[in-house]
């Protein structure tokens, strides 16, 4: 059974699978209705890698033998690299050996297009069917769908799965021909759609039969890979917007490109992975999520990318000065949110208590305020505890004063 | 007027009741741990479960799920003078009741949601980092939490193995809970376990270390922040961290 080039192996698949950047096993909390495995709803974290990223779920790939030829990927077609798959049986049975021992929270299981996509989609669905079945596991397991793929596969594996993820792996159609010829953009969004209408299906039917079978119950996500093309952030911003909307995406992930191939319509194999960059955007796409700002509020039409010293929220702030300050006991949630440095927790907290107690400057650190940058935006009981000049320039060098060494110039 | 109990739940809410019915106290320790001062008078009080049924039976009837368990994680916790502290808190909070809630910044109130949220804290952080090795019978692990949260582990874990019989070993309070078919128990554990790991066991825990080392992306490398996420002190029974492979973790 244990293969002695199963460690070779798993070495090449995972290496593989590690720029996917979805890694969260949080979005359901379940009982174990099976022999083993649960899930909560929190997430949990099992370790974490040498670049400080959570690892939560065993990530791999099924097979990086890919028929296709993305010009962005390590395992395009045209790359010399060495061909290898899993067996559906060998996939399951490492899953549940690292989850008997507690290394994993469960499966993101990924491939590249093997032989077609009905052929990948099918293994996938094995290894599905395998673990929910024969091993009656019950712990999260997150696939991708395979685009291209025959729709009852997918709707297949949607019943057995937690998540399932399309990536739409560029923020434009344009992109998409240019790194990307055989992804079409609508074959991407066919199955996105298929998914979201099977979910909200499943939701109803759950309504009137409480055994009605639920389908991928944590959602859909998707991931585009940021820096490979010329996109800006504001198209990226306003993709991700469209994508939550259309899709009812959970998630959309962020990667910042790593130049693994050359190419003419690549970056230089020596550019930097933009890590500030996708830093912004995810900070921005919690905007959205969750502080209830459009993505047009945080890019306008006037700037298409993010200042990087700065986070978008403040730098909105910063753009929306007439709005400040704002009093913390008088304005609504939706407006506490707008405040730098305050969040849904605090602003939770601050409505909570000011019903009781006016909420006072001194207050704020005690509800998870991070005062020192919500200063110079509110007023406590009509007191501003901010700078004496209230204007744009020293409210920015006072939260992020420009650092000494890149004032030092040594050439 | 210092009491003194026996370090169980149960004798601390007896504590409570003699505070509100016998005589107001002014603290509260576990005997075994009590730093005696000069001039403090104590008592030790004797757990009486009716007494302790009584208290716990009114927190759950006046208190937000929130705070009850807000002030059992506090009581778990490492820290000397937590059940003073708890006594404070509970003064307040059975006064207020529900809209204690709402009193986070009063010193009293904000000290136990800050250690109930380490407790809760670590408590997740153990669900993802216990490691259990098959040992042919029964799954083990060993862990050495700063606060006394194994009883908070019992229900996730017997729950996940439910077919399973497995050992979650606290080696520093040598106490374990003993978990079999959705069944679970703490009890007192000295048993030394032995190290003879079969062949599979080794064959898994190396295919986890290559995992591990594979994924990490070398472009982002970032040791600091790793080690923001897992400190040292909790390394030591990882085999990513370089625990040895070869024995039981
Ligand atoms: S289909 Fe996927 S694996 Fe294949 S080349 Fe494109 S991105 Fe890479």
């Amino acid at each position: 059974m244990l293969e002695n080039n199963m460690m070779e192996r798993l070495g090449i698949l995972a290496e593989s699978a590690k720029y996917d950047v979805s890694c969260a096993s949080s979005g359901v909390e379940k009982k174990n209705t099976g022999s083993m495995g649960n899930a909560a709803a929190c997430g949990i974290c099992h370790t974490w890698s040498a670049d400080g990223r959570c690892v939560s779920l065993l990530k791999t790939l099924m097979s990086n033998d890919c028929v296709y030829d993305c010009a962005y990927c390590i395992n395009r077609s045209s790359n010399d690299i060495v061909r290898t798959s899993f067996t559906p049986e060998e996939i399951a049975q490492i899953t549940m050996a690292f989850y008997r021992r507690n290394y994993i929270e469960g499966l993101f299981l990924s491939s590249a297009v093997e032989i077609n996509p009905n052929h990948t989609m099918e293994k996938i669905l094995k290894v599905l069917t395998l673990l929910r079945h024969e091993h009656r596991f019950s712990g999260y397991i997150h696939v991708k769908a395979i685009p291209g793929a025959d729709q009852m596969l997918i709707y297949q594996a949607g019943l057995l799965a937690d998540r399932m993820s399309v990536n739409i792996e560029l923020p434009s159609e344009s992109s998409l021909k240019l790194l990307a010829p055989q992804k079409q953009s609508q074959k991407i969004f066919l199955p996105m759609a298929q998914i979201r209408e099977s979910i909200i299906r499943a939701k109803e039917e759950k309504r009137h039969y409480m055994s009605a079978p639920s389908f991928v119950p944590a959602g859909q996500s998707t991931q585009m890979i940021v820096g490979a093309t010329q996109d800006s952030d504001r198209s990226i911003l306003l993709t991700s917007e469209k994508l939550y909307k259309t899709f009812n995406m959970k998630r959309v992930y962020y990667s910042a490109y790593m130049p693994v191939n050359k190419g003419k319509n690549l970056p230089d194999i020596l550019t930097a992975p933009p890590l500030i960059r996708e830093h912004r955007l995810y900070q921005a796409d919690w905007l959205l999520r969750f502080y209830r700002f459009s993505a047009e509020e945080i890019l306008s039409e006037k700037e298409s990318n993010f200042d990087l010293d700065y986070d978008p929220k403040f730098h909105w702030a910063i753009n929306n000065m007439h709005l400040f300050p704002m009093e913390i006991n008088k304005v609504s949630y939706s407006d506490l949110l707008r405040i730098p440095g305050i969040g849904p927790t605090s602003a939770g907290r601050i409505i909570k208590q000011r019903h009781l107690i006016k909420v006072g400057f001194e207050d704020l650190p005690k509800m998870g305020v991070v005062a020192k940058r919500a200063r110079y935006f509110i007023t406590c009981d009509g007191k501003f505890f901010g700078i004496k000049s209230f204007d744009i320039a020293s409210i920015k060098n006072a939260v992020n004063p420009i650092p000494k060494h890149t004032q030092l110039s040594f050439f | 007027m210092i009491y003194l109990y026996d370090g169980q739940f149960d004798g601390f809410l007896t504590c409570i009741y003699h505070h509100y019915y016998d005589e107001k106290c002014d603290g509260i320790y576990e005997e075994k741990t009590y730093d005696p001062k000069l001039f403090e008078i104590t008592r030790f009080i004797k757990t009486d479960s009716d007494k302790s049924t009584k208290v716990h039976q009114a927190m759950l009837d006046q208190f937000s799920e929130y705070m009850y368990f807000n002030i059992y994680h506090t009581f778990l916790s490492n820290i000397y003078d937590k059940d003073t502290m708890l006594l404070n808190c509970l003064e307040i909070a059975f006064k207020h009741g529900l809209a204690t809630d709402r009193m986070r910044t009063l010193d009293a109130i904000f000290q136990v949601l800050k250690i109930g949220r380490q407790v809760g804290f670590e408590k997740h952080r153990f669900m993802g980092l216990l490691r259990f090795s098959d040992l042919g019978h029964y799954l083990y692990a060993r862990f050495e939490p700063d606060h006394n949260i194994i009883s908070l582990l019992g229900e996730h874990f017997s729950d996940r193995f439910r077919e399973e019989k497995f050992i979650i070993h606290d080696v520093r309070r040598a106490i374990a809970i003993i978990g079999h078919k959705g069944q679970w128990l703490v009890t007192d554990f000295n048993h030394i376990v032995d190290d003879n790991l079969l062949d599979e066991e080794i064959f898994f825990r190396k295919l986890w270390q290559t995992y591990f080392d594979k994924i990490a992306i070398e472009d982002r490398t970032n040791l600091k922040l790793q080690q923001n996420f897992i400190p040292k002190k909790y390394r030591k029974h990882l085999l990513e961290f370089g625990a040895n492979t070869n024995k039981s973790i």
